[in-house]
């Protein structure tokens, strides 16, 4: 990878990281789904939502995602932006204007957030033990860092 | 029974004149005349194929469209050589589809294409859907294995009742058979796919054997729905929630390993622990009885061989001649096969299509391709309090209360079931439902931890219950040749359909129970969806009926024409009825059935006899 591109990933993931609230998030699927939103359109405004958005790092919660929503709302491409970014980290799938599903790697879908929020496994996947689905999962297994996302 | 020898000048054209492809001048002939010719390794050609070879019948050739076999069937493996499975090659495949829906995994053939559900890519041909909203919405797999990979796995018999129709209710007609007549052959066939049921549920036909594994738990979304029907929040008609009986391992069984809850059923159950057609032409491949022993002489399996013609003998019209096919392996070389025995079982639609392609075969009745039908399905979904779907085997509940009774005479009967799916169905969820939040949210002005769990709730609170509806027989629902072709220039089917009165009886009666039930679950009333349109359970029926008169049906029971001694239809085209039941144990009932029949009739005339 090269400085550039390693520059670029970095700040995708710290973008990623601020827009979810997740401390971190598994390296492997930030590149692949950085890849993904770069399938779409690969002259998104990552530099400048980056820096925008670092000095916001330090925050509290609520108050870091007030001024984060601010910087979107007084900038539509940013505001598109940040909706890709959040859907393809919780689906594993990014659709186009027109409503059609890129192809991503297995990986995406399988990394998705989605699935530890709804307390499961990704489709195709065994879950924990043999009739396990006859008991609600554990308010641990719904959350983010139930998923493979979260670390 | 003399074979004519046949020489290139037999060698028919295709529909209306079309040369598809290969030389006409110079097909290849089989020279030699094979005990059986199967056509088709789905749930139907897999089983008859083992049994054939089980019982030691010489010569058994499977003709199968699809191109490759997703387990190693090499015959040179060696004896004690596993047959490897690929199946988690599919489970990739399914990942990285744009589209994830009941084919998604499988290879959609160029020259062998596969209804998908997919406008870009119909292979049936239909009026558009704006002049017509209700399509034929199922679809099918042409590949080794068939439709049996991408099957749900609910192994429930049909009922008395719905063998006689005619006679109990008075509408559609009775079958040649009654359920007594095949309760021996359910019993077996069960006993072949591994059945996991409850032997006390009530509501079902009765039965001579036990289940052979105890049932699949119910999910913590189907307790939910019971609490509900069992509390005084719900007024709606009275249910009883049990576990369907499931061609689905819930212990170790055949070598397999039970369910592992991996939520994928459909469209590829990852371990296998879902029965499929590889079971059974794994066992004819090596020729294997079910304790493992050898039989005298595996089936040979021909992948590749796309059959688009079946040829009367000219001077004796009670006979079938040979079958044409296209050998994809061979650049659509035109072949020639001859059998003292052909079945095909190619499915309801391919069946159907390839008779027509081939004229006046099998045809007096004028019933091929007539009384299409499918489990129309009513879908009602809504938000309840949590159920937390999408952990466990697809469906592990149903209610069975309205298979039958005397509203059949005018309201078709139901079979309810719960989805372990969210809103899968209907919507696209999960990937919707988050789509639908994220918008929802920012436009809120809200991200981060509200949104994590705005989506957690929405998830968790997702159910869809789905009814299959009875549909009855009409002649006018039927497959026919499309003048459009496919892309090696063979007629695509061209399918007209439409659900009446009956069937959108029962549906209403589907809806009210489950609006009830969704309210009973805590959904606001106002707030409980009903899908626009019945959306199609891939139970593709009818196209070839069964009956005692050659003039309206087309088989007899064993699936034997009418017009041709040596020519046998079986599968789901069979049925002159359908109930409420998913197809496919009916459908190795009957072909075991009919195996045993053949084999019986082979022994007497000194071939395969055992």
């Amino acid at each position: 990878m090269s400085d550039s591109d390693a520059i670029r990933t970095e700040q995708f993931a710290l973008i990623s990281r601020l827009l979810i609230d997740a401390p971190s998030l598994d390296a492997a699927m930030v590149t692949v789904y950085l890849a993904m939103v770069d399938d779409l359109d690969d002259t998104w405004p990552i530099t400048p939502m980056a820096t925008a958005f670092a000095p916001l790092a330090p925050l509290p919660a609520d108050e870091r995602e007030r001024k984060i929503v601010d910087l979107l709302g007084k900038n539509p491409s940013w505001y598109a932006a940040a909706a890709n970014i959040l859907n393809v980290w919780y689906s594993g799938q990014l659709a186009n204007a027109i409503g059609e599903y890129l192809v991503g790697p297995p990986a995406a879908y399988l990394g998705a957030l989605v699935w530890g929020l709804a307390g499961t496994t990704p489709s195709g996947m065994p879950g924990p033990f043999f009739g396990e689905w006859a008991y609600p999962p554990s308010p641990q297994q719904t959350s983010i860092s139930a998923s493979r996302g979260g670390s | 029974m003399g074979v004519p020898a046949i020489t290139a000048t037999d060698i028919h054209l295709g529909v209306a004149g079309r040369i598809v492809s290969g030389s006409v001048d110079e097909p290849f002939v089989d020279p030699v005349v094979h005990d059986v010719v199967i056509v088709g390794a789905g749930f139907v050609g897999s089983v008859m194929a083992a049994k054939f070879a089980e019982a030691g019948v010489p010569d058994v050739v499977v003709l199968e469209a699809g191109n490759q076999a997703y387990f190693d069937w090499s015959p040179d493996r060696g004896a004690t050589s596993p047959f490897t499975d690929h199946r988690l090659g599919l489970l990739e495949t399914f990942y990285a589809s744009q589209l994830k829906n009941d084919n998604s995994p499988y290879v959609d053939l160029m020259y062998a294409q596969s209804p998908m559900n997919d406008s870009d890519r119909d292979y049936f041909v239909q009026p558009p859907l704006a002049k017509s909203p209700q399509v034929f919405d199922s679809t099918y797999m042409r590949m080794v294995g068939g439709t049996s990979y991408h099957w749900l796995g609910i192994a429930v018999r049909l009922l008395p009742n719905d063998f006689r129709m005619k006679s109990t209710y008075g509408v559609a007609l009775d079958w040649p058979i009654g359920y007594d007549d095949l309760e021996p052959w359910y019993a077996r066939a069960e006993a072949e796919l591994g059945v996991a049921g409850d032997d006390n549920c009530a509501g079902r036909a009765w039965r001579s054997t036990p289940y052979q594994m105890p049932p699949i738990p119910q999910s913590y979304l189907d307790q939910q729905v019971m609490a509900a029907a069992g509390s005084d929040r719900y007024s709606g008609p009275p249910v009883t929630i049990t576990p369907p009986p499931v061609a689905r391992n819930s212990v170790p069984f055949g070598g397999r390993p039970p369910c592992a809850g991996s939520n994928n059923c459909t469209p590829i159950c990852p371990i296998q622990a879902k029965y499929d057609s590889s079971v059974h032409l794994k066992r004819a491949l090596g020729a294997r009885d079910l304790d493992g022993r050898q039989v005298s002489k595996p089936v040979e399996l021909r992948l590749g061989a796309l059959v688009r013609r079946v040829v009367v003998e000219p001077t004796s019209p009670r006979q079938i001649r040979h079958l044409e096919y296209l050998d994809v392996s061979n650049g659509l070389r035109q072949t020639v096969i001859r059998a003292r025995t052909y079945v095909l079982a190619m499915h309801a639609v391919e069946s159907a299509k390839v008779l027509l392609m081939s004229g006046k075969v099998a045809n007096r009745s004028d019933q091929v391709g007539r009384n299409l039908m499918d489990h129309p399905c009513q879908l009602t979904y809504a938000r309840t309090d949590p159920v937390y779907p999408f952990r466990g085997p697809l469906v592990t509940s149903t209610i069975d209360d309205y298979r039958d009774g005397p509203t059949r005479t005018h309201r078709a009967a139901t079979r309810t079931e719960f989805q372990n799916l969210g809103w899968a169905w209907p919507t696209g969820s999960p990937t919707a439902t988050v789509n639908t939040a994220v918008k929802d949210m920012l436009g809120k002005g809200r991200i981060g931890r509200a949104l994590a769990e705005r989506i957690a709730d929405d998830i968790s609170r997702e159910i869809t219950i789905d009814t299959l509806l009875d549909q009855l027989p009409d002649p006018d629902n039927r497959v026919t040749l499309a003048n459009e072709v496919d892309p090696i220039g063979l007629p695509r089917p061209k399918l007209t359909y439409t659900i009446d009165g009956y069937t959108k009886a029962g549906g209403d009666f589907a809806e009210s129970l489950c609006r009830q039930l969704m309210t009973a679950m805590g959904a606001p009333p106002a707030e409980v969806n009903v899908y626009p349109t019945y959306v199609g359970a891939g139970h593709l029926h009818g196209t070839h009926r069964m009956g005692t008169e050659p003039d309206k049906s087309v088989t007899d029971s064993f699936g034997r024409t009418h017009d041709h001694d040596n020519l046998f239809l079986i599968g789901c085209g069979s049925f002159p009825t359908i109930g409420t039941a998913n197809p496919s144990l009916t459908m190795v009932a009957l072909a075991l059935r009919s195996a045993k029949h053949l084999i019986d009739e082979f022994g007497g005339n000194g071939v395969g006899a055992t």
